[in-house]
């Protein structure tokens, strides 16, 4: 446990001193604030460049459009930062050699994996939440008279779909050494998943889903029994990624 | 007692057989000079004894602890050096002895102190600056910090000298031989001159195998040359060649070899007391590493 606490308070420094804290939070940040104010905003804004019929068709903006706004963006852009973070997180230090001085101390590998892990998915849960927060918070000030339902598991499911792809990062930093061959692995991986999307028999296990019906949850198209078996199947599919990392990199040569 | 007891060690990587057989014990409070030339398997080894690379066949006991691959609980005993140490650019020196020392078990207090107490040790208490900034020199120093951190029984360096320049030759050897009294050196070289210098035994991996060890004075008096060295004006040269068959042109004198010194001494003496022969210099020369280690090699 000392040694998983203090890899992990590494990794904080390691994420604060080479600049990723700063993009991370840069990039949050500016999503959420991007999101609600571009949903109330943007139809002004385009109604000076548009001609009037064209202006006048857009529908007034509601707090859905706000929400709308918030899943379009943390489901690409906000997950492909989290990606591009923590694809190198312990592959780089596989090919820098960083590790070896503290193996050789008796550091375990799993310590080194499950840190990692853990801190990816801090950093990923603490910058949603705080984004949601923004973004809540311009929603009920912008449109306080909302008929907007289940936002918890709305928020929750994308929340987990971001653990689901930390786990998948994690897996790949450990068969392989180099950032590309992470990167790729990562989005074979999410190929892998638009095929699944595309069988409606495999609904029950489209990991995808958790990323893409979050709107239609908010107008209540789907409720939680919708999503038991998937949850299920992401989560215990996240942990396998997990300890199958720790099993297979306790048997590479560093 | 031996502190490292390594028994019939095999490793090969695809079909390079890299060390073949390999058996040595090592004592405690002595500098242990792990010869080779590169790429004789003497990383290899090292990594084995870490528990950082699996072995083919064989059996290591350190402080009575049997090796495990990836199981590194026997490295509380030891500190390690690799030959090119890298750590984290972002971290100072004091920073990273704190985290070596946490994850080495040492409380907060300790840590703090044994993190000031290295620092001192070679040479780097003044210096508040990232790693990223350091030297090679500073670099192999701060290896040997975080090396000691934990007090540990063995030091093992790899190489530790190999990159640096003079200057920094020389602190690094004399911070292996200020720490022996506490701690056991094992340090790998090709360098036979630092082996020389600091070790007090050694072993000489060749193809995979040791093909000699023991104590370094004790092997180098074993095979003290019966060589005699002589200089002297090139017509005297010419003459005690003709005299003596066996003599070998060298660096603008002879070298004469034989069985019993004392014989070919009185012999020479003799010759140029007949022939009224005047020679600047006659000398016994001395086995260096450096003859032991090409006749070892030769074979």
């Amino acid at each position: 446990m000392t040694q998983f606490w203090a890899m992990f308070k590494k990794e904080n420094i390691s994420f604060l001193r080479t600049y990723k804290l700063l993009i991370f939070c840069s990039v949050f940040l500016l999503l959420a604030f991007l999101s609600p104010l571009s949903a109330k905003f943007m139809p002004e804004i385009l109604s000076n460049f548009l001609p009037k019929e064209v202006a006048d068709s857009f529908p007034e903006p509601t707090a859905f459009s706000s929400w709308e706004q918030f899943f379009k963006n943390f489901s690409q852009i906000g997950l492909f930062i989290v990606v591009l973070l923590f694809a190198p997180i312990l592959s780089a230090e596989r090919q820098n050699g960083t590790l070896i001085i503290l193996f050789s101390k008796g550091l375990s590998r799993s310590a080194v994996v499950m840190s990692k892990w853990l801190f990816a998915a801090f950093m990923w849960t603490i910058g949603y939440v705080i984004s949601f927060a923004i973004v809540y918070f311009y929603t009920e000030f912008y449109w306080p008279a909302n008929d907007v339902t289940q936002l918890f598991l709305a928020i929750f499911t994308l929340w987990l779909f971001g653990l689901f792809l930390i786990s998948v990062i994690i897996f790949a930093n450990v068969l392989f050494r180099s950032y590309f061959s992470t990167l790729l692995f990562t989005l074979g991986i999410i190929i892998l998943l638009f095929i699944v999307a595309i069988f409606p028999k495999l609904e029950k296990i489209s990991i995808l889903r958790l990323a893409t019906e979050n709107n239609a949850i908010l107008q209540n198209l789907f409720t939680w029994q919708d999503y038991t078996v998937l949850m299920s199947v992401t989560s215990g599919l996240s942990i396998i990624l997990v300890l199958l990392a720790v099993i297979i990199f306790n048997k590479k040569t560093v | 007692m031996s502190i490292v007891d390594i028994q019939h060690i095999s490793k090969s990587f695809g079909s390079k057989q890299v060390l073949n057989d390999v058996s040595i014990k090592i004592e405690e409070g002595r500098i242990f000079g792990l010869i080779g030339q590169n790429g004789a398997g003497k990383t290899t080894l090292m990594k084995i004894i870490l528990g950082l690379l699996k072995k083919d066949a064989g059996d290591i006991t350190l402080v009575g602890e049997k090796v495990q691959f990836g199981q590194t609980v026997t490295n509380q005993a030891i500190g390690y050096l690799p030959d090119v140490p890298s750590f984290y650019p972002y971290y100072t020196a004091y920073e990273y002895l704190l985290l070596c020392g946490e994850i080495t078990g040492l409380s907060k207090k300790e840590r703090e102190l044994r993190a000031k107490e290295t620092l001192t040790q070679v040479g780097l208490e003044k210096n508040n600056k990232k790693i990223a900034s350091f030297s090679r020199g500073m670099k192999q120093r701060l290896g040997i910090a975080q090396a000691l951190i934990h007090k540990p029984k063995i030091l093992i360096c790899d190489e530790p000298t190999s990159a640096l320049d003079p200057n920094g030759r020389r602190d690094i050897l004399k911070i292996l031989q200020q720490i022996k009294h506490e701690t056991t050196v094992i340090f790998s070289t090709h360098l036979l001159n630092d082996a020389e210098n600091i070790c007090d035994d050694l072993a000489i991996l060749h193809n995979g195998s040791f093909v000699i060890s023991g104590d370094v004075q004790h092997l180098l008096n074993e095979r003290r040359k019966s060589t005699l060295f002589i200089e002297a004006p090139v017509q005297t040269l010419e003459k005690l060649k003709e005299a003596f068959p066996e003599a070998t042109d060298k660096n603008h004198g002879i070298a004469l070899h034989s069985a019993s010194i004392e014989k070919t001494q009185s012999t020479l003496f003799q010759y140029c007391l007949e022939h009224q022969l005047v020679i600047h210099s006659m000398s016994v020369e001395k086995t260096t590493l450096d003859d032991l280690f090409m006749e070892v090699t030769a074979k």
